[in-house]
Protein backbone atom coordinates (compact mmCIF):
# COMPACT_ATOMS: atom_id res chain seq x y z
CA UNK A 1 0.00 0.00 0.00
CA UNK A 2 1.53 3.20 -0.88
CA UNK A 3 -0.05 6.91 0.41
CA UNK A 4 1.44 9.95 -0.35
CA UNK A 5 2.10 12.96 1.49
CA UNK A 6 -1.56 14.32 2.03
CA UNK A 7 -1.55 18.49 1.52
CA UNK A 8 -4.01 20.52 0.93
CA UNK A 9 -1.79 23.29 -0.48
CA UNK A 10 -1.63 23.58 -4.40
CA UNK A 11 1.30 21.94 -6.14
CA UNK A 12 3.00 24.80 -7.60
CA UNK A 13 3.52 26.27 -4.29
CA UNK A 14 4.49 23.61 -2.22
CA UNK A 15 8.26 23.83 -3.21
CA UNK A 16 8.52 27.62 -2.65
CA UNK A 17 6.57 27.04 0.75
CA UNK A 18 9.53 24.34 1.70
CA UNK A 19 12.48 26.13 0.59
CA UNK A 20 10.79 29.47 2.81
CA UNK A 21 10.13 26.83 5.40
CA UNK A 22 13.72 25.84 5.51
CA UNK A 23 15.32 29.23 5.18
CA UNK A 24 13.36 30.04 8.30
CA UNK A 25 14.21 27.11 10.11
CA UNK A 26 17.85 28.07 9.60
CA UNK A 27 17.76 31.74 10.42
CA UNK A 28 15.48 30.57 13.98
CA UNK A 29 18.05 28.30 14.46
CA UNK A 30 20.74 30.97 13.86
CA UNK A 31 19.05 33.21 16.52
CA UNK A 32 18.64 31.63 18.94
CA UNK A 33 21.90 29.29 19.03
CA UNK A 34 24.46 31.75 18.79
CA UNK A 35 23.12 33.91 21.52
CA UNK A 36 22.73 31.24 23.67
CA UNK A 37 26.24 29.93 23.03
CA UNK A 38 27.42 33.02 23.24
CA UNK A 39 25.94 33.48 26.26
CA UNK A 40 26.86 30.09 27.86
CA UNK A 41 30.59 30.33 26.92
CA UNK A 42 31.04 33.84 28.69
CA UNK A 43 29.21 32.97 31.53
CA UNK A 44 31.43 30.29 32.15
CA UNK A 45 34.41 31.71 31.67
CA UNK A 46 33.36 34.37 34.14
CA UNK A 47 32.04 31.38 36.20
CA UNK A 48 35.72 29.53 35.95
CA UNK A 49 37.82 31.98 36.71
CA UNK A 50 35.56 33.58 39.87
CA UNK A 51 36.67 30.18 41.26
CA UNK A 52 39.91 29.20 42.69
CA UNK A 53 38.75 25.91 41.88
CA UNK A 54 35.91 23.98 39.93
CA UNK A 55 34.77 20.58 40.36
CA UNK A 56 32.00 19.24 37.91
CA UNK A 57 29.23 18.58 38.10
CA UNK A 58 28.96 21.99 39.94
CA UNK A 59 25.94 23.87 40.73
CA UNK A 60 22.58 23.28 39.34
CA UNK A 61 21.05 25.96 36.76
CA UNK A 62 19.50 29.17 38.92
CA UNK A 63 15.73 28.25 39.67
CA UNK A 64 13.84 30.94 38.59
CA UNK A 65 12.75 32.30 41.80
CA UNK A 66 16.30 32.64 42.79
CA UNK A 67 17.11 34.90 40.37
CA UNK A 68 15.76 37.99 42.44
CA UNK A 69 17.95 40.54 44.41
CA UNK A 70 20.33 40.32 41.43
CA UNK A 71 23.93 40.26 42.88
CA UNK A 72 27.33 41.30 41.96
CA UNK A 73 29.24 38.39 42.58
CA UNK A 74 31.04 36.62 39.28
CA UNK A 75 30.18 33.26 40.08
CA UNK A 76 26.00 34.54 40.63
CA UNK A 77 27.03 36.37 37.00
CA UNK A 78 28.34 33.37 35.72
CA UNK A 79 25.96 31.32 36.68
CA UNK A 80 23.04 33.40 35.14
CA UNK A 81 24.46 33.67 32.16
CA UNK A 82 25.25 29.98 31.50
CA UNK A 83 21.35 29.55 32.65
CA UNK A 84 20.18 32.08 30.35
CA UNK A 85 21.95 30.32 27.46
CA UNK A 86 21.31 27.22 28.11
CA UNK A 87 17.36 28.52 28.17
CA UNK A 88 18.40 30.34 24.90
CA UNK A 89 19.11 27.13 23.43
CA UNK A 90 16.44 24.66 24.67
CA UNK A 91 13.09 26.87 23.49
CA UNK A 92 14.82 26.46 19.91
CA UNK A 93 12.89 23.63 19.23
CA UNK A 94 9.38 24.93 20.78
CA UNK A 95 10.05 27.68 18.38
CA UNK A 96 10.44 25.95 15.49
CA UNK A 97 7.30 24.54 15.62
CA UNK A 98 5.68 27.59 16.61
CA UNK A 99 7.25 29.12 13.36
CA UNK A 100 5.74 25.85 11.18
CA UNK A 101 2.61 26.40 12.71
CA UNK A 102 2.63 29.94 11.49
CA UNK A 103 3.99 29.35 7.94
CA UNK A 104 1.28 26.57 7.69
CA UNK A 105 -1.97 28.61 8.69
CA UNK A 106 -0.58 31.22 6.61
CA UNK A 107 -0.79 28.92 3.72
CA UNK A 108 -3.70 27.93 4.41
CA UNK A 109 -2.20 24.17 5.13
CA UNK A 110 -4.44 23.10 8.01
CA UNK A 111 -3.55 19.50 7.75
CA UNK A 112 -0.25 20.32 8.78
CA UNK A 113 -1.04 23.41 10.90
CA UNK A 114 -3.25 20.43 13.28
CA UNK A 115 0.26 18.68 13.33
CA UNK A 116 2.13 21.30 14.48
CA UNK A 117 -0.37 22.26 17.19
CA UNK A 118 -1.17 19.11 18.27
CA UNK A 119 3.02 18.57 18.26
CA UNK A 120 2.84 21.66 20.65
CA UNK A 121 0.15 20.45 22.88
CA UNK A 122 2.09 17.10 23.06
CA UNK A 123 4.95 18.67 24.37
CA UNK A 124 3.15 20.43 26.94
CA UNK A 125 1.45 17.18 27.82
CA UNK A 126 4.66 15.58 28.31
CA UNK A 127 6.36 17.79 30.19
CA UNK A 128 3.36 17.75 32.74
CA UNK A 129 3.37 14.09 32.83
CA UNK A 130 7.50 13.98 33.51
CA UNK A 131 6.63 16.88 35.96
CA UNK A 132 4.06 14.37 38.18
CA UNK B 1 41.69 19.95 31.32
CA UNK B 2 38.61 17.90 32.34
CA UNK B 3 36.68 21.19 30.83
CA UNK B 4 38.34 20.29 27.53
CA UNK B 5 37.35 16.42 27.62
CA UNK B 6 33.96 17.03 27.91
CA UNK B 7 34.48 19.14 24.86
CA UNK B 8 36.14 16.75 22.71
CA UNK B 9 33.42 13.99 23.81
CA UNK B 10 30.89 16.23 22.57
CA UNK B 11 32.57 17.04 19.43
CA UNK B 12 32.89 13.15 18.38
CA UNK B 13 29.26 13.07 19.34
CA UNK B 14 28.03 15.85 17.35
CA UNK B 15 29.75 14.58 14.62
CA UNK B 16 28.23 10.98 14.65
CA UNK B 17 24.75 12.51 15.71
CA UNK B 18 24.97 14.90 12.59
CA UNK B 19 26.30 12.42 10.33
CA UNK B 20 23.39 9.56 11.55
CA UNK B 21 20.67 12.00 12.47
CA UNK B 22 20.50 10.41 16.13
CA UNK B 23 20.80 13.35 17.96
CA UNK B 24 24.46 12.10 19.92
CA UNK B 25 22.71 11.34 23.34
CA UNK B 26 22.89 7.43 22.90
CA UNK B 27 27.11 8.52 23.12
CA UNK B 28 27.19 10.73 25.75
CA UNK B 29 25.41 9.05 28.64
CA UNK B 30 27.30 6.19 28.79
CA UNK B 31 30.14 8.58 28.11
CA UNK B 32 29.20 10.73 30.50
CA UNK B 33 28.87 8.25 33.03
CA UNK B 34 31.96 6.08 32.90
CA UNK B 35 34.63 8.92 31.48
CA UNK B 36 33.44 11.30 34.06
CA UNK B 37 31.74 9.53 36.57
CA UNK B 38 28.71 12.03 36.76
CA UNK B 39 25.63 10.83 38.08
CA UNK B 40 22.98 8.76 35.76
CA UNK B 41 20.29 12.17 35.98
CA UNK B 42 23.23 14.74 35.16
CA UNK B 43 24.42 12.90 31.79
CA UNK B 44 20.82 12.56 31.11
CA UNK B 45 19.94 15.95 31.44
CA UNK B 46 23.51 17.31 29.51
CA UNK B 47 23.02 14.85 26.88
CA UNK B 48 19.66 16.33 26.37
CA UNK B 49 20.86 19.70 26.09
CA UNK B 50 23.29 18.52 23.86
CA UNK B 51 20.70 16.97 21.50
CA UNK B 52 19.12 20.10 21.25
CA UNK B 53 22.69 22.09 20.46
CA UNK B 54 22.86 18.81 17.42
CA UNK B 55 19.74 19.53 16.05
CA UNK B 56 19.88 23.55 16.05
CA UNK B 57 23.67 23.18 14.65
CA UNK B 58 22.76 21.20 12.16
CA UNK B 59 20.12 23.76 11.15
CA UNK B 60 22.17 26.20 11.03
CA UNK B 61 24.20 25.53 8.41
CA UNK B 62 22.25 22.78 6.37
CA UNK B 63 22.17 24.06 2.63
CA UNK B 64 19.20 24.92 1.12
CA UNK B 65 17.59 21.46 0.03
CA UNK B 66 19.49 19.68 2.36
CA UNK B 67 17.15 19.90 5.86
CA UNK B 68 14.85 18.27 7.04
CA UNK B 69 11.24 17.04 5.69
CA UNK B 70 9.25 19.43 8.54
CA UNK B 71 5.63 18.40 7.42
CA UNK B 72 7.18 14.51 7.73
CA UNK B 73 9.09 15.34 11.24
CA UNK B 74 6.09 17.04 12.95
CA UNK B 75 3.86 13.99 11.67
CA UNK B 76 5.95 11.66 13.28
CA UNK B 77 6.85 13.46 16.12
CA UNK B 78 3.43 13.27 17.10
CA UNK B 79 3.32 9.34 17.73
CA UNK B 80 6.92 9.48 18.65
CA UNK B 81 6.30 11.64 22.12
CA UNK B 82 2.55 9.94 22.05
CA UNK B 83 4.96 6.78 22.25
CA UNK B 84 7.49 8.42 24.26
CA UNK B 85 4.61 9.56 26.95
CA UNK B 86 3.15 5.43 27.34
CA UNK B 87 6.85 4.00 26.64
CA UNK B 88 7.39 6.26 30.13
CA UNK B 89 4.96 4.36 31.90
CA UNK B 90 5.27 1.46 30.61
CA UNK B 91 9.12 1.67 31.96
CA UNK B 92 7.59 1.02 35.66
CA UNK B 93 6.05 -2.21 34.74
CA UNK B 94 8.52 -4.38 32.90
CA UNK B 95 12.24 -5.13 34.30
CA UNK B 96 15.14 -3.47 33.30
CA UNK B 97 16.46 -6.77 32.03
CA UNK B 98 13.26 -8.19 29.94
CA UNK B 99 12.83 -4.28 28.61
CA UNK B 100 17.04 -4.62 27.39
CA UNK B 101 16.23 -7.81 25.43
CA UNK B 102 12.95 -6.39 23.98
CA UNK B 103 14.79 -3.68 22.69
CA UNK B 104 17.76 -5.66 21.21
CA UNK B 105 15.71 -7.76 19.53
CA UNK B 106 14.06 -4.45 18.09
CA UNK B 107 17.52 -2.82 16.98
CA UNK B 108 18.59 -6.23 15.33
CA UNK B 109 15.62 -6.22 13.56
CA UNK B 110 15.57 -2.85 12.14
CA UNK B 111 19.25 -3.71 11.28
CA UNK B 112 18.08 -6.53 9.33
CA UNK B 113 15.23 -4.73 7.96
CA UNK B 114 18.04 -2.43 6.47
CA UNK B 115 20.29 -4.39 5.08
CA UNK B 116 17.83 -7.03 3.41
CA UNK B 117 16.42 -3.57 1.59
CA UNK B 118 20.14 -3.07 0.71
CA UNK B 119 20.77 -6.10 -0.69
CA UNK B 120 17.28 -6.84 -2.71
CA UNK B 121 17.55 -3.03 -4.62
CA UNK B 122 17.86 -3.80 -8.36
CA UNK B 123 21.93 -3.07 -9.65
CA UNK B 124 20.04 -1.12 -12.37
CA UNK B 125 18.99 1.65 -10.82
CA UNK B 126 22.38 3.78 -10.58
CA UNK B 127 23.88 5.02 -8.04
CA UNK B 128 21.76 6.31 -4.85
CA UNK B 129 21.63 9.62 -3.70
CA UNK B 130 21.70 10.76 -0.01
CA UNK B 131 19.39 13.97 -1.31
CA UNK B 132 16.65 13.92 -4.19
CA UNK B 133 13.77 16.43 -3.86
CA UNK B 134 11.85 13.91 -5.97
CA UNK B 135 10.57 11.28 -3.47
CA UNK B 136 7.18 10.27 -1.70
CA UNK B 137 6.67 9.25 1.36
CA UNK B 138 4.98 5.25 1.45
CA UNK B 139 3.98 3.28 4.18
CA UNK B 140 2.56 5.93 6.32
CA UNK B 141 0.33 3.99 8.54
CA UNK B 142 3.00 1.55 9.38
CA UNK B 143 5.94 3.96 9.53
CA UNK B 144 3.74 6.23 11.79
CA UNK B 145 2.95 3.03 14.39
CA UNK B 146 6.78 2.14 14.18
CA UNK B 147 7.86 5.22 15.26
CA UNK B 148 5.24 4.83 18.16
CA UNK B 149 6.99 1.81 18.92
CA UNK B 150 10.54 3.36 18.82
CA UNK B 151 9.34 6.51 21.04
CA UNK B 152 8.25 3.62 23.52
CA UNK B 153 11.55 2.66 23.30
CA UNK B 154 12.95 5.59 23.96
CA UNK B 155 10.38 6.37 26.75
CA UNK B 156 11.21 3.17 28.35
CA UNK B 157 14.92 3.65 28.16
CA UNK B 158 15.77 7.09 28.25
CA UNK B 159 17.21 7.18 24.84
CA UNK B 160 16.41 9.29 21.97
CA UNK B 161 14.10 7.45 19.18
CA UNK B 162 16.26 8.84 15.97
CA UNK B 163 18.59 5.28 15.86
CA UNK B 164 15.06 3.96 14.93
CA UNK B 165 13.74 6.76 13.12
CA UNK B 166 16.10 7.11 10.51
CA UNK B 167 15.99 3.33 9.73
CA UNK B 168 12.72 3.51 9.50
CA UNK B 169 11.62 5.91 7.62
CA UNK B 170 14.72 5.11 4.79
CA UNK B 171 14.24 1.78 4.80
CA UNK B 172 9.99 1.33 5.15
CA UNK B 173 9.26 4.96 3.80
CA UNK B 174 11.35 5.46 1.45
CA UNK B 175 13.22 8.60 2.26
CA UNK B 176 16.37 9.35 0.73
CA UNK B 177 18.86 8.54 3.50
CA UNK B 178 20.16 12.71 3.57
CA UNK B 179 17.01 13.77 4.44
CA UNK B 180 15.82 10.91 6.99
CA UNK B 181 18.90 12.25 8.92
CA UNK B 182 18.30 15.70 8.58
CA UNK B 183 14.54 14.61 9.95
CA UNK B 184 15.26 13.21 12.39
CA UNK B 185 17.85 15.51 13.91
CA UNK B 186 14.96 18.08 13.52
CA UNK B 187 12.52 15.05 15.49
CA UNK B 188 15.30 14.69 18.17
CA UNK B 189 15.36 18.34 19.27
CA UNK B 190 11.94 18.35 19.56
CA UNK B 191 11.49 15.10 22.05
CA UNK B 192 14.98 16.62 24.27
CA UNK B 193 12.90 19.92 24.96
CA UNK B 194 9.86 17.54 25.91
CA UNK B 195 12.25 16.40 28.62
CA UNK B 196 14.55 19.30 29.54
CA UNK B 197 12.51 20.86 31.40
CA UNK B 198 11.59 18.59 33.61
CA UNK B 199 15.05 17.89 33.99
CA UNK B 200 15.62 21.83 35.12
CA UNK B 201 12.65 21.82 37.40
CA UNK B 202 14.70 18.47 39.30
CA UNK B 203 18.11 20.36 39.70
CA UNK B 204 19.79 17.37 36.91
CA UNK B 205 21.11 20.66 34.68
CA UNK B 206 24.92 21.66 35.83
CA UNK B 207 25.84 24.37 33.38
CA UNK B 208 29.84 23.86 33.97
CA UNK B 209 29.06 20.12 32.18
CA UNK B 210 26.81 21.31 29.58
CA UNK B 211 28.68 24.55 28.48
CA UNK B 212 31.76 22.83 27.27
CA UNK B 213 29.68 19.49 26.19
CA UNK B 214 27.51 21.09 23.90
CA UNK B 215 29.65 23.65 22.55
CA UNK B 216 31.52 20.50 21.53
CA UNK B 217 28.73 19.17 20.14
CA UNK B 218 27.46 22.47 18.13
CA UNK B 219 30.81 22.43 16.59
CA UNK B 220 30.92 18.93 15.65
CA UNK B 221 27.13 18.97 14.45
CA UNK B 222 28.45 21.52 12.18
CA UNK B 223 31.51 19.49 11.12
CA UNK B 224 28.87 16.42 10.61
CA UNK B 225 27.14 18.08 7.90
CA UNK B 226 30.13 19.28 6.17
CA UNK B 227 31.30 15.43 6.27
CA UNK B 228 28.33 14.44 5.28
CA UNK B 229 27.94 15.85 2.02
CA UNK B 230 30.92 14.45 1.00
CA UNK B 231 30.14 10.83 2.10
CA UNK B 232 28.17 8.43 0.27
CA UNK B 233 25.17 6.84 0.72
CA UNK B 234 26.73 3.26 0.91
CA UNK B 235 29.19 5.07 3.89
CA UNK B 236 26.04 6.31 5.80
CA UNK B 237 24.24 3.37 5.93
CA UNK B 238 26.96 1.10 7.02
CA UNK B 239 27.51 3.43 10.02
CA UNK B 240 24.00 3.55 10.50
CA UNK B 241 23.90 -0.76 10.28
CA UNK B 242 27.39 -1.17 12.07
CA UNK B 243 25.96 1.25 14.55
CA UNK B 244 22.59 -0.58 15.63
CA UNK B 245 24.52 -3.97 15.61
CA UNK B 246 26.65 -2.84 18.32
CA UNK B 247 24.07 -1.13 20.53
CA UNK B 248 21.81 -4.71 20.04
CA UNK B 249 24.67 -6.52 21.03
CA UNK B 250 25.20 -3.99 24.24
CA UNK B 251 21.59 -3.96 25.20
CA UNK B 252 21.50 -8.25 24.57
CA UNK B 253 24.29 -8.42 26.93
CA UNK B 254 22.84 -6.33 29.45
CA UNK B 255 19.65 -8.11 29.12
CA UNK B 256 21.19 -11.63 30.09
CA UNK B 257 23.68 -9.94 32.88
CA UNK B 258 20.02 -8.33 34.77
Amino acid sequence: MTETTPSILPARLTRRHRDRMGDLMRRASIAFSIPGLTLMVLGFFVSVLAAKTQQIPGDPMLPFDALFPLSADPAFIGLLAMSAGIVILAALPVVRIFLALWLYVKGADWINAATALGGLLELFASSQVGRQ
Amino acid sequence: LTFLALAATGLIAGILGALLGIGGGIFLVPALTILFDLPIRVAVGTSLVAVIATSAGVGAVAPRGRGGNISLALRLSLTTTAGAIAGSWLAGHITGSVLSIIFAVAVFGTAAYTLYKTLSQPKTQGEEKLYTANYTPTNWGLGMGLTTVAGMFSGMLGVGGGFMNVPLMYSLMDIPLGVATATSNFMVGITAAASVFVYYSRGDLRPLVIVPTAFGVFIGAMVGVFVLRRLSVAWVRGALIGLLILMGIQMLLKGIQG
